[in-house]
C-alpha cells in the first residue's frame, strides 16, 4: 500500500524525471538488442530495424508503463482540475454563490457542533470520568443539583456504597486581590477529598487533601490564575491573596498549590479560579455549613468497587428518606418524602448546558437544514448549467469521450467547489462560534470558544464530501446522459419546456426545507411575542423597582426602617407616582420561601404536597403592581406586626383549599407554627417564570422593622424613566450614599428571555437565508426555462398571445414547483414542530395560522423569484427570436 | 528457435519474479534470462515486458536502482524486495498445485472414471 502511494507520489511530483528515465530504459533495451544482433552477424542497419520489430510498438508499451503506475488516473484528474478551474473562472458568479453558501452551511454546522461537543459530549479531564455520578435531590419542588451542606455529611456518614463521596459549592460573586491587582473570581469551596477523588496531580505545590478539610486559610489556585494574575511565578506557593465577597467580608488565603492545566473545575463552561477547603466558608458566614435551607453544595461520588449502579440507587431510595425524616418533621414538612438519585456525572455540572442544550439542539437542526438547502440550491443551479452545457457535452461525446469520463469531469468540478466551500467554512467556524457565543452568554467563556479537535475536523471533511456528492451527483448523471444526435441537430432556444423530474424534485425539496425553516422561525417569533405580551397577572410594562444596598453604603442598621418609610412617603407625595410600596416583584422572588400549609377542614389526598410559596409585602403592593383584589382587604400598617397574624392568598390557593367558599376570615397554619387569618384574596400572578402557570401563594405583611425592594408605578402618561429618577432622588434624600439598583420590571423580565430571543433571532436569520437561497434557485431554474423556450414563446407571441398569457405561462410553472414544495414541507414542518414543542409558549407546533402564514411567505417568495423571468419572457420580440437562427 | 508456446495469462509476472530472484537484472537481461531458462520455448513480445516490470515495481514487489551494464552504459536494474520474495513463494506454490492438478486430470483414463 505504502509503496503504491510512494510510487503514485513520484508520478505526480517527479513526472518528467520518470518519463526521461523510462525513455532511457527502453532505448537501452533497443540498443542492446541491436548490438547483440550485430554481433551475431546481422548488418548494422538491419540489426536496428530487427530490434525495433521484435520490441513491438514502443509508444504503446510506454503508455502501458504509465498505466501500470496509475498515471492515467493522475493525468485525467489534473486535466479535469485544470478544466474545472477554467470553468469556474468563466462563471465567477456561480462559483462565488456556491463557495459562499457552502462555506456558510458547513461553517455553521461545524460551529454549532463544536459548541454541542464542548457542552454535551466532552467529559471532565479527570481519572475515569465514566465512573463519576452526580447525587441529585428530588423534592416536591423538583430535582436539585445543589443542596444544603448537612445533607452531604449525612450521606457521607451513612452510606458505605460510595468511595469516595465528595462535593463542592461554587460562588461567582467574589473579588480577588493580589497586591494591587483586582479581578472577579469564581470560588469553589470543596470537600477535602475533592482532588483525590478526581485523581488530579498538582502543577507546582500540592493539592488539598482530606486532612485539609477543616483548614480555613489555604487555597489551591487554577492554572489559568497562576499564569495570569501570578504571572506564572515559580515561587507562587506560600504567596497570599485576599478574597472579598460581594463587597462585604474579606479574608486572606495562602496558596499551597496550583491545579493542573486543562482542569477548569467541575462546572464546565464556568471555570473555577480558586479552590478553598469547605470549612473556609465560615470566614464569610460562620453558620455557612449549618444552614438547612440554603441549596449550594454539589455532591458527586464514585461507587465502591463491585457495587453496581442499581444497588447503590436502591440503597439510596430505601434509606435516605428514613435518614432525612427527623429533619423533615422538625421543619413541619408533611409532604412527600425526598429522594436522592444518582445521575451520570462524567460531564460535570453545567447550568449553561441545562439552559442551552435544548436551544443548541434546535440550532443544530436549523443549520443542518440550511446545509441541505445550500446543497439543493447548488444542485438546482447545476441542473441549469448542465442544461446550458448540453451542447458542449454532446460535442465531447460525439468526439469520443466516454460518459464515465464526462461524469468524472463533472464530479471533479463539484468536489473542487465543495472543497473550497469546506475550507472556507472551517476557517469561518471560529468567527461563527464567537458570534453565537456573543448572543448566547453575556460573559466571555474561553472554554466554549472554537477549538479544532479531531471530531470537528472529521465532521468538516464528511460534510464537504457529502456536499460535493449531494449537489453534484444527480446533475452530473443527467448532464452526462445527453443524446448528442438529437441535441446537435436541434437549433438552440427550441428545447421543450419540460425538464427532468429530478431537477423539479430537488427544487421542490429545497422549497420544502425552506418552509420548515420559515415555519420554525414563525413559531419562535410568536413564542417571543407571546412571552413579551403575556401580562403575568401584573403590570409589567410600567412598574419600576429599586433595591438599595445599605451594607455598601455603611448605613446604620437601626435607621433603615425609618429611611425606607421616608422613601415611600416621598414617592407617594410625588405627582408622577400613583402608588409605591415594598415587596419583591413577581418572577424575581427567590424560590426558597416555600412552606407547608395546613387548612382546617381540608383533607389532603394521599401523597399531596400542600406546598405554598410565601412572600412578604407592604400595604399598597397589589395596587402598585396592578394585581386586582377579588375579596377582602389589602394589608394595613397595623398588620405590620413583628409576627404576622394575617395573610392574603391568591385565587389558586383559595380555589384549591376552599373551593367556592369565601376564605376571608378563615384560618390556616403556615409552616409548623404560624397561624394566620385570611383577610383578602388576590388574582393569580406568574411568579416562577413567565412560562410556568401560577402557583399557590401566601402573601404575608412585611413587619414594620423589616424592608424589601421598593416598587412604584407611574401615573398614566408618565414615562417609567421619570419614576426611576423619583426613586433615585427619594433614596438620595432619605439615605445618602446608599447605592440603589433601579430598573423597570420589564428589563428584568427581558433578561430572563435571553434564550428565547436568541432562538427567535437565529431561526429568523436562518429562515431568511433559506428563503433567499430557495429564491435564487427558483430564479435560476425559471430564467433558464425561459431562455431555452424563446423560440416557442416567440411563436406564441407572434400568433397573438398577450403579455399576460406569457407571464401566466411562466408563473404557472413556478407555482407548480412552489406548490409541490409546500405540499412536501407542511408535514415535515408539523413533524419538526413537535420536536421543539418544549421551547414554545402559548402557540401549538401545529398552529394552522402559523403554517398558513409560512406557506404564504414561501409562495410570495416563489412568485417574486418567478416574476422577473416571466416579465422577460413577455417582452420577447418575436421578430428577433425567430430570426436569430 | 524451436516450437514456441503461448504464455498463459499471469505467468509473465511469475517468470519475471523468478528471473530477478536469481540476481538483479535490467529489463533486457530479464528477457535474455527468460529465454535462457525456458530454452526459448516461450514467446513474448519484447516490449510487453516493460509494463509488467513497472506494474510489479508499482506494487512494491520489485525495487530498482540505476547501475552500469556490462558494456558500461547506464541501465535500470530490478531486484526482488521482501514483499516480492514472499509473493514469489506463494505464486510458485500456486503454480505447482495447478500443474499437479492439470497433470492428474490429463492422465485420467476412461476406466478410472
Amino acid at each position: 500500500m505504502l509503496s503504491r502511494l510512494r510510487s503514485l507520489g513520484r508520478m505526480i511530483f517527479r513526472r518528467s524525471l520518470w518519463e526521461q528515465e523510462t525513455s532511457e530504459e527502453l532505448q537501452f533495451h533497443l540498443d542492446q538488442r541491436a548490438e547483440d544482433l550485430a554481433r551475431s552477424g546481422v548488418p548494422r542497419g538491419e540489426a536496428l530495424r530487427r530490434a525495433r520489430l521484435e520490441f513491438g510498438a514502443v509508444e504503446s508499451y510506454r503508455e502501458g508503463c504509465r498505466e501500470a503506475r496509475g498515471a492515467r488516473w493522475i493525468d485525467e484528474l489534473s486535466r479535469n482540475l485544470v478544466y474545472a478551474l477554467r470553468s469556474m473562472r468563466k462563471s465567477p458568479g456561480f462559483a462565488g454563490v456556491a463557495v459562499l453558501s457552502l462555506a456558510l452551511g458547513i461553517g455553521a454546522n461545524i460551529a454549532v457542533f463544536s459548541l454541542l461537543h464542548r457542552l454535551i459530549l466532552t467529559t471532565l479531564p479527570v481519572r475515569e470520568p465514566e465512573r463519576l455520578y452526580q447525587v441529585v435531590l428530588i423534592s416536591s419542588s423538583g430535582s436539585h443539583h445543589r443542596m444544603p451542606y448537612p445533607k452531604f455529611e449525612l450521606l457521607r456518614d451513612n452510606f458505605k456504597v460510595f468511595d469516595p463521596l465528595f462535593g463542592w459549592g461554587g460562588f461567582r460573586d467574589f473579588e480577588l486581590t493580589v497586591e494591587d491587582r483586582k479581578q472577579p473570581a469564581h470560588v469553589a469551596f470543596v470537600s477535602g477529598n475533592y482532588f483525590d477523588a478526581l485523581g488530579l496531580r498538582p502543577a507546582p505545590g500540592r493539592l488539598l487533601t482530606a486532612q485539609d478539610e477543616r483548614a480555613t486559610e489555604i487555597a489551591v489556585i487554577s492554572y489559568g490564575l497562576w499564569q495570569t494574575v501570578f504571572a506564572g511565578d515559580a515561587a507562587v506557593v506560600g504567596r497570599s491573596f485576599s478574597l472579598k465577597q460581594r463587597a462585604l467580608r474579606e479574608a486572606t488565603f495562602q496558596v499551597v498549590g496550583v491545579a493542573p492545566p486543562g482542569f477548569f473545575g467541575t462546572e464546565p463552561g464556568d471555570s473555577t479560579d480558586v479552590y478553598l477547603p469547605v470549612h473556609a466558608i465560615k470566614r464569610y458566614d460562620p453558620q455557612g455549613l449549618q444552614h438547612r435551607g440554603v441549596m449550594w453544595f454539589h455532591i458527586m461520588a464514585r461507587l465502591r468497587q463491585n457495587v453496581p449502579l442499581p444497588t447503590a440507587q436502591a440503597m439510596l431510595r430505601e434509606h435516605w428518606p428514613k435518614l432525612d425524616e427527623p429533619e423533615r418533621i422538625q421543619r413541619g414538612d408533611q409532604g412527600r418524602p425526598h429522594f436522592m438519585v444518582l445521575e451520570e456525572g462524567g460531564h460535570g455540572y453545567s447550568p449553561v448546558r441545562v439552559e442551552f442544550s435544548g436551544a443548541l439542539l434546535v440550532l443544530m437542526g436549523l443549520v443542518a437544514a440550511v446545509f441541505l438547502i445550500a446543497c439543493a440550491n447548488l444542485a438546482t443551479l447545476l441542473f441549469v448549467r448542465g442544461a446550458g452545457r448540453a451542447r458542449e457535452m454532446s460535442i465531447r461525446l460525439a468526439l469520443g469521450a466516454s460518459r464515465a469520463q464526462l461524469l468524472r469531469q463533472w464530479m471533479t468540478e463539484c468536489l473542487l467547489l465543495s472543497l473550497l466551500g469546506g475550507v472556507t467554512g472551517l476557517l469561518a467556524a471560529r468567527w461563527i462560534t464567537d458570534l453565537l457565543l456573543y448572543f448566547l452568554t453575556e460573559r466571555d467563556r474561553p472554554w466554549l470558544r472554537f477549538h479544532p479537535n479531531p471530531e470537528v475536523l472529521v465532521l468538516g471533511i464528511a460534510l464537504t464530501l457529502a456536499a460535493g456528492f449531494l449537489f453534484g451527483l444527480l446533475p452530473a448523471i443527467r448532464a452526462s446522459h445527453v443524446n448528442p444526435e438529437a441535441m446537435l441537430r436541434a437549433p438552440s432556444g427550441s428545447e421543450t419546456g419540460r425538464r427532468g423530474w429530478t431537477a423539479q424534485a430537488v427544487l421542490a425539496g429545497q422549497l420544502a426545507a425552506s418552509l420548515v425553516l420559515v415555519a420554525g422561525a414563525a413559531l419562535f417569533a410568536r413564542t417571543l411575542w407571546n412571552l413579551n405580551t403575556t401580562s403575568g397577572g401584573f403590570d409589567r410594562k410600567t412598574t419600576v423597582y429599586g433595591i438599595p444596598n445599605f451594607l455598601a453604603g455603611q448605613f446604620p442598621q437601626d435607621r433603615i426602617p425609618g429611611a425606607m418609610k421616608e422613601v415611600l412617603d416621598r414617592l407617594s407625595r410625588s405627582p408622577n407616582v400613583i402608588r409605591a410600596s415594598m415587596g419583591d416583584p413577581p418572577i424575581l422572588w427567590s424560590g426558597s420561601q416555600w412552606r407547608w400549609v395546613t387548612v382546617p377542614g381540608y383533607v389532603p389526598e394521599p401523597g399531596e404536597d400542600n406546598v405554598v410559596f410565601g412572600t412578604m409585602t407592604a400595604p399598597g403592593y397589589f395596587q402598585t403592581l396592578g394585581i386586582p383584589m377579588i375579596a377582602g382587604r389589602d394589608f394595613e400598617d397595623r398588620d405590620r406586626t413583628p409576627r404576622p397574624g394575617v395573610a392574603i392568598i391568591n385565587e389558586k390557593l383559595a380555589r384549591h383549599y376552599f373551593q367556592d367558599n369565601n376564605p376571608v376570615g378563615r384560618r390556616i397554619l403556615y409552616g409548623p407554627k404560624m397561624p394566620l387569618e385570611i383577610v383578602g384574596v388576590v388574582k393569580d400572578t406568574k411568579d416562577a417564570s413567565l412560562r410556568e402557570p401560577p402557583r399557590a401563594v401566601v402573601y404575608l405583611p412585611l413587619p414594620a422593622d423589616r424592608w424589601s425592594a421598593v416598587v412604584a408605578r407611574p401615573k398614566v402618561g408618565v414615562a417609567p424613566s421619570v419614576c426611576e429618577a423619583e426613586i433615585r432622588s427619594a433614596f438620595a434624600a432619605a439615605a445618602k450614599n446608599v447605592p440603589v439598583q433601579v430598573e423597570r420590571l420589564e428589563e428584568a423580565l427581558q433578561r430572563g428571555l435571553g434564550r428565547d430571543r436568541l432562538v427567535a433571532q437565529l431561526s429568523a436569520a436562518f429562515g431568511l437565508l433559506g428563503i433567499v437561497l430557495a429564491s435564487v434557485g427558483l430564479y435560476g431554474a425559471l430564467s433558464h426555462a425561459v431562455s431555452s423556450r424563446t423560440r416557442e414563446l416567440g411563436i406564441r407571441i407572434a400568433v397573438g398571445a398577450s403579455a399576460w398569457d406569457v407571464i401566466r405561462l411562466v408563473l404557472k410553472q413556478c407555482l407548480s414547483v412552489t406548490g409541490l414544495g409546500i405540499l412536501l414541507g407542511l408535514p415535515t414542518a408539523i413533524a419538526g414542530g413537535r420536536l421543539i414543542g418544549s421551547l414554545l409558549f402559548e402557540v401549538s407546533p401545529t398552529d394552522p395560522l402559523t403554517l398558513a402564514i409560512s406557506a404564504a411567505v414561501l409562495a410570495a417568495a416563489g412568485l417574486l423569484a418567478g416574476w422577473w423571468p416571466a416579465r422577460r419572457a413577455a417582452r420577447l420580440d418575436p421578430s428577433r427570436t425567430l430570426r436569430c437562427e | 528457435m524451436g516450437k514456441q508456446a503461448e504464455l498463459l495469462p499471469g505467468t509473465l509476472d511469475l517468470l519475471i519474479l523468478k528471473t530477478v530472484s536469481l540476481n538483479p537484472q535490467h529489463g533486457y537481461g530479464v528477457l535474455l534470462r527468460i529465454g535462457q531458462i525456458t530454452g526459448g520455448a516461450l514467446s513474448i513480445e519484447q516490449g510487453a515486458l516493460y509494463p509488467a516490470l513497472h506494474r510489479l515495481e508499482h506494487q512494491g514487489l520489485l525495487g530498482c536502482e540505476w547501475g552500469t551494464s556490462e558494456n558500461n552504459r547506464r541501465a535500470k536494474y530490478y531486484r526482488l524486495t521482501a514483499a516480492g520474495r514472499k509473493r514469489l513463494g506463494e505464486e510458485v506454490e500456486g503454480w505447482n498445485r495447478l500443474v499437479a492438478a492439470m497433470r492428474a486430470a490429463l492422465k485420467t483414463r476412461p476406466e478410472e472414471v
